[in-house]
């Protein structure tokens, strides 16, 4: 048995990581898993801010995605651009319980809240203009009502504002590799380490 | 047999959907009009049965008035019997304010008397009605019972006879000279009258009161013929006031759906569109059209539906009455519902939240993903219907974010550049093919990076040798 397994064990509990009380959705990637204190956390909103597109933060959430779209639908609210079909599905993702969702201005968090708490939705992404404290807090309550992810892609600068978010992280490109660093996680502030994951 | 008698002694106010503003209905010739009923806010202010409408008035400044309407009297009654198809095949209208059920063939369906009869009593509530209910052998006895709020199920002939013996005589539906002369008589009870000697009081009262009696107690018989009920549906409820915000109008819808959900019940169907007139006094009536991806007979889904509908709709003109109509049941895809579970747990459902969203951002608005089997990259893929399974052979490398139109790129001598130099790592992956079409290409794609790290899907046009950007690694 080697360290990695024996870290994967839920009765396993280790000083310095957060305690594995809240479900969560396994990321794929045991290191991930241990900075973010067990994975996407369920019932709650995950804020990833980034400044770059296409450092592969689409790519961070797909073997999630794949793995819920077995039994739960997933919607994308008014998406940047449109999500490639083939890419998902070449991802796993199970394209009969997908929704692309178009919505303008405050629609868009309005159909978050919708999927959020229909219970129907384990994953809801969505790239919302400037939400406020409040709007933020109606999602995080949605989330948790019907205990799903709620992803919220927002630029960097949003870290400067609190937010009701379980996890914040920042994504910053590098070399061959996306920087991805933990600001605030369920249970704690973030480790203060820099996880390189390659794209 | 067993008939289940509904009585609504506040019909002619109930006929309006409910409204939280003192109501009252009045009846009467047009010089002397009287409070005919009126509604809890109203008797709040001092408004009471019988009062006549000026000093109704004078107590109540903001009393909406309405003439009791006996159309819509009519219409209600109809409307309360395609929904009690749900728990009788058979529906009877009896004169007034009420509805009777032949309930002896549904009680193994329900678990017996008394969980039909206080199911139809929660329901009525639900609709807005208050309503009196009794249940007995036969169908004037019931009638009666319920009538006089004598609330029971009474099973049995003997204690029918019992129950009946016991109600005033002027509980009973007859002419007021007959009414008085059993007063001048000194008889109180309908057993009292049964204890007098009948040819002589057959003589006096005619022999028609003996025969309504023999008919409760179930001596003579009583042949009812059931109401015919339309395969359709098609309801219209007037509204107490003039409408003017469309949230108002959910009260009323509420009842309507309910009718109609209780139809569905009757028919073990569903429903998969949905038309909702909203009538203006003088113009052309809105429509508003709801359509689902399967049917559905959950009510509750059905009011949601509405509701984000109502609120996204801009009412043209007040208005003053609504008409629900549906036409097609079609079987439900699913068990959607138990019978009995009023708060069932129905594992959530995405096609549900495909309505709801549709209902407020319109049906384009939401969409699944299809593969189409095209090696061109902007063919292998579609927007589809949420739910549905399409496959197609995968090729690998391809990025998560897509652009449909692909973006021109500037070349400086043959090197592409995007706010900056771009620096190719992977490619070229040729595609060649839809020769077939016009719409043929022939590309050379790569995988481009900036200084910044943000990584890109490019090609370059073989025929024209520009390059372009189709596509973004998320």
């Amino acid at each position: 048995m080697n360290l990695d397994t024996l870290l994967q064990r839920a009765d396993l509990w280790r000083a310095g990581a957060a305690a594995p009380a809240a479900p969560h959705l396994g990321t794929g990637s045991p290191e991930l898993d241990e900075q973010l204190g067990g994975g996407w956390p369920l019932g709650a909103l995950t804020e990833i801010l980034l400044d770059h597109q296409g450092i592969g933060e689409l790519q961070l959430l797909l073997p999630a995605l794949a793995r819920l779209s077995r039994e739960r639908w997933q919607a994308w609210v008014e998406p940047p651009h449109i999500p490639y079909a083939p890419a998902l599905a070449d991802a796993g993702i199970d394209l009969s319980r997908f929704l692309w969702v178009h919505a303008r201005d405050k629609e868009r968090l309005w159909a978050m809240e919708q999927a959020l708490r229909s219970g129907a939705c384990g994953a809801v992404l969505g790239w919302p203009a400037d939400p406020d404290t409040r709007s933020l807090r109606r999602l995080q309550l949605a989330a948790e009502h019907g205990s799903a992810c709620g992803f919220l892609f927002r630029p960097r600068r949003a870290a400067r504002h609190p937010s009701p978010a379980a996890v914040r992280l920042e994504l910053e490109p590098g070399q061959d590799r996306m920087v991805l660093h933990v600001l605030k996680r369920r249970g704690g502030w973030g480790t203060g380490r820099r996880l390189r994951v390659r794209t | 047999m067993l008939w289940l008698s509904i009585h609504l002694p506040l019909l002619p106010l109930e006929v309006f959907s409910p409204t939280e503003a003192p109501l009252a209905v009045c009846a009467g010739p047009d010089n002397s009009r009287r409070v005919h009923a009126c509604n809890p806010a109203a008797a709040d202010c001092g408004v009471q049965p019988g009062q006549s409408l000026n000093s109704a008035l004078a107590l109540c400044h903001e009393l909406i008035t309405r003439p009791r309407d006996a159309a819509a009297e009519e219409q209600a009654l109809f409307g309360l019997a395609v929904w009690a198809q749900q728990f009788s095949p058979a529906i009877h209208l009896p004169l007034s304010e009420g509805l009777l059920l032949e309930i002896g063939g549904s009680l193994r369906l329900f678990g017996g008397a008394e969980p039909l009869v206080e199911r139809v009593h929660d329901d009525l509530v639900e609709l807005g009605y208050s309503a009196r209910l009794a249940a007995a052998p036969t169908p004037l006895g019931s009638w009666l019972l319920a009538r006089n709020e004598v609330g029971q199920i009474v099973t049995g002939r003997e204690a029918l006879h019992a129950a009946l013996n016991q109600l005033p005589l002027s509980g009973l539906e007859l002419a007021a000279e007959v009414q008085a002369t059993l007063r001048g008589m000194g008889l109180r009870q309908v057993g009292d009258l049964l204890r007098q000697p009948r040819p002589e009081l057959a003589r006096r009262l005619g022999q028609g009161l003996f025969d309504y009696l023999d008919r409760a107690l179930g001596h003579r018989p009583d042949p009812r013929r059931p109401v015919v009920l339309p395969a359709t549906f098609d309801r219209r409820l007037p509204l107490p006031a003039e409408v003017e915000t469309t949230g108002a109008l959910l009260f009323a819808v509420r009842r309507l759906v309910l009718e109609l959900v209780g139809l569905l019940r009757a028919k073990g169907a569903g429903v998969q569109s949905l038309l909702l007139h909203l009538e203006h006094r003088g113009r052309a009536d809105s429509r508003i059209e709801v359509g689902l991806m399967r049917p559905s007979r959950d009510a509750d889904h059905l009011l949601a539906l509405f509701k984000e509908r109502l609120e996204r709709f801009e009412l043209s003109a007040p208005t003053d009455a609504l008409r629900l109509s549906a036409e097609r049941f079609p079987d439900l895809e699913t068990p959607q519902e138990d019978l009995f579970a009023k708060n069932r747990t129905a594992p959530p459902d995405g096609l549900l939240l495909v309505e709801r969203l549709r209902a407020r951002l319109g049906g384009e608005a939401v969409n699944g993903l299809a593969l189409q089997a095209d090696h061109r990259p902007e063919q292998a893929w579609r927007p589809g219907e949420p739910g549905q399974t399409t496959a197609a052979h995968l090729a690998a490398g391809r990025p998560l974010w897509f652009m449909e139109k692909p973006l021109a790129l500037d070349a400086p001598d043959g090197h592409p550049r995007f706010h900056g130099p771009l620096h190719l790592t992977t490619g070229p992956e040729r595609i060649e093919s839809g020769w077939w079409d016009g719409l043929d290409v022939a590309r050379d794609y790569f995988v481009a990076e900036d200084r910044a790290g943000e990584r890109f899907w490019i090609f370059r046009d073989r025929r024209s040798g520009s390059w372009f950007m189709q596509g973004i690694f998320g």
